[in-house]
């Protein structure tokens, strides 16, 4: 099966009929997302300006993330589930369109980036927790993820204008 | 008002947005950016305010970060959605949705900066309200156009 005739057959669940048939469901559902993105991106990028040294420079950097976590985790549950009910609905125009595959690529390229820090970067917190200025390779981490996260964002509403 | 909305639709600049679907898409994703930013300060900065986040830290350590997040936000969402709205400026400006989603962002960003020295919990309270009734209206106001 290729990942075009997944596309297809998602399209022909009751859950696409029920995004694109129903009056309300896709906007419904939009107006989720959104509010899941503004949770979910808002909150990452004070980790990032962390991790950047930019923002509570005094505060460890476990206690940041510790504090962030839950706001940060809801948000992302919420956009993740809400976008993929929505590509059910257009499955196929998001197969096709560039500005999906960039923003998949983007959104790969976040969770890489997190998946590394948290392996490799985050092994070593305990050495410098506290530092003001993060190592390279945290700040790294950090810079990757805002960029990352922004492109999303811009490609995600590029994508909704010409994909219909 | 009326006539100043009506030459505003008819001017070159919306008539530049509303013909080009490129310009309006470059313009929204700039525009929901915007968004993102303002939601994302406005929590940090709030919850701070409240006490839920960074509890043990000054407020302003906190809150100052969070509001100028939300000014940058701001700087982005409303040039952008100035030009946006330009295309369907008469029908957008009787909207019941849009007319409240103004009257947020002037309260709430009167709220966020007119008292942002007075890092009270009420304040907070009050600004984390007014910019979560923000973006429920911004998203009404896709759901009802």
């Amino acid at each position: 099966m290729t990942l075009l005739q997944i596309c297809e057959w998602l399209e022909s669940t009751r859950l696409a009929e029920l995004v694109t048939q129903s009056t309300y469901g896709f906007p419904i559902v939009v107006a989720i997302h959104l509010l899941g993105l503004g949770l979910s991106v808002g909150t990452v990028i004070w980790f990032d300006l962390r991790l950047l040294g930019k923002v509570l420079t005094s505060t460890p950097v476990s206690e940041v993330y510790r504090r962030l976590a839950p706001v940060m985790v809801t948000g992302f549950v919420v956009m993740f589930g809400s976008g993929a009910v929505i590509f059910t609905g257009f499955a196929t125009a998001a197969y096709n369109n560039p500005y999906f595959r960039v923003k998949l690529a983007m959104i790969v390229l976040a969770g890489v980036n997190a998946a590394l820090f948290h392996v490799y970067t985050q092994r070593r917190l305990a050495g410098w927790d506290s530092w003001s200025q993060p190592p390279a390779s945290a700040r790294a981490a950090g810079t990757i993820s805002i960029v990352s996260w922004v492109v999303v964002v811009l490609a995600g509403r590029m994508m909704s204008y010409t994909m219909f | 008002m009326e006539a100043a909305l009506n030459w505003y639709q008819g001017s070159v600049l919306a008539s530049a947005v509303g013909n080009s679907p490129t310009i309006t898409a470059m313009l929204s994703a700039l525009h929901a950016l915007g968004f993102t930013f303002i939601m994302g300060g406005a929590l940090f900065a709030n919850l701070g305010k409240l006490g839920v986040l960074f509890p043990s830290r000054p407020v302003q350590e906190v809150a100052g970060p969070g509001s100028r997040l939300i000014a940058l936000g701001l700087v982005l969402s409303l040039p952008t959605g100035l030009l946006l709205f330009g295309p369907r400026a008469l029908n957008t400006a009787h909207n019941p949705t849009f007319q409240l989603k103004l009257l947020l962002i002037v309260t709430a960003s009167a709220v966020q900066f007119g008292l942002q020295r007075r890092g009270t919990r009420a304040i907070g309270g009050l600004g984390l309200m007014l910019w979560i009734a923000l973006a429920l209206t911004a998203c009404a106001f896709i759901l009802l156009e």
